[in-house]
């Protein structure tokens, strides 16, 4: 299975740029990552690239469906002092509110999740 | 209580945002509307993709993640304890076998209320913070995302067998993702559509219950690991 430039950009935040894949500061090399007649990159290889896992399934019609997980990192590096991921959620009236839009308003921030479970 | 300390941290000049997790955000809203100090506890928003569980790890509720103003994470999601646990209370008599069970399991688990609560105060107040080496999630931590995400998908156009695969999945990718499995233990009905009696634990086609899988992590202090202070 195959994806876009575009695509990618839009599921995950990593853009391809002159440098290679970037998201805000971090950079990856494009070097080992192959491209069809078209442009597109294979999925699973561009997943492997930037540290995603890939899970697929095949929907009601035989097709596969390709479903690619947040990015995994080094378990010994501490997640304090990384930037608060952009997020869109909604609020009551169904609007979208982003994360990164937030941030800055006050001093501080408290993000508490609660559930109806 | 989250109403209160939203009032309370305004005069320090910090935001509450609080995020309900669930699929359908009807349920969120339903939910909502019969707790309005959930509506009054800052900025209330729904995260109907599970998004933060991925992002933030959010993967049990309550839990919680601090933030600076420059949009660094102070403090990694945690468990989030604002209101005192079931200490010493007397249970009711007359419950089920299970839902006994599980008031039991509850009333075990350490109050560290307080405090979470003083940590959390003195943050606000001061910016001191505790310390943590909490890292990001494993890369089966992440492919349980991403199933419970196709899951999802397919629950929205109406295939519930794929669901339930991708689902499962999910649940045995990371047993820990409480939040993938209270979410799908939600959501089995009976044949014409009724809630299931999720006291008795009837989780359907899914594998496990909460009551049996607490126990079998080790108990409500490693279902609510204690926060590193």
């Amino acid at each position: 299975m195959t994806v876009s430039a575009d695509e990618w950009a839009e599921g995950t935040g990593w853009h391809l740029e002159e440098s290679g894949w970037c998201s805000g500061d971090r950079c990856l090399p494009l070097a080992g990552l192959t491209r069809d007649l078209q442009g597109r990159f294979d999925t699973a290889q561009l997943a492997a690239a930037t540290n995603r896992a890939v899970y697929s399934r095949s929907d009601a019609w035989g097709v596969g469906v390709v479903s690619v997980g947040p990015e995994h990192g080094d378990q010994s590096t501490a997640m304090v002092g990384r930037a608060l991921p952009d997020l869109t959620l909604q609020d009551r009236n169904g609007n979208a509110v982003s994360l990164a839009s937030l941030v800055g308003r006050r001093r501080r921030m408290v993000l508490h999740a609660w559930a109806p479970w | 209580m989250w109403q209160g300390l939203h009032q309370e941290f305004q005069a320090h000049d910090v935001d509450v945002v609080v995020i309900g997790i669930e699929v359908d955000a009807a349920v969120c809203h339903r939910y909502i509307d019969k707790a309005p100090e959930l509506a009054a506890a800052g900025l209330s928003l729904i995260d109907s993709a599970h998004s933060t569980v991925g992002a933030l790890n959010f993967r049990n509720v309550p839990m919680a993640l601090w933030v600076d103003a420059d949009g660094t994470i102070a403090l990694p999601a945690h468990h989030s304890p604002v209101t005192p646990g079931w200490g010493d209370r007397p249970l009711p008599e007359g419950l089920p076998p299970r839902m006994l069970g599980r008031l039991e399991l509850l009333r075990a688990g350490s109050d560290r209320h307080q405090e979470y609560l003083a940590a959390l105060r003195r943050w606000v107040q001061t910016g001191e913070v505790p310390q943590t080496t909490a890292g990001g999630l494993t890369e089966a931590q992440t492919l349980a995302v991403a199933a419970f995400e196709l899951g999802d998908h397919f629950r929205r156009l109406g295939n519930n067998d794929a669901m339930v695969q991708c689902w499962r999945d999910a649940h045995r990718l990371d047993p820990d993702n409480w939040a993938a499995k209270r979410q799908a233990w939600s959501m089995v009905t009976t044949a014409d559509g009724a809630a299931r009696d999720l006291v008795q634990e009837d989780t359907g086609p899914y594998d496990g219950n909460w009551l049996d899988d607490v126990v079998a992590v080790g108990g409500i202090n490693k279902y609510y690991p204690p926060a590193p202070w």
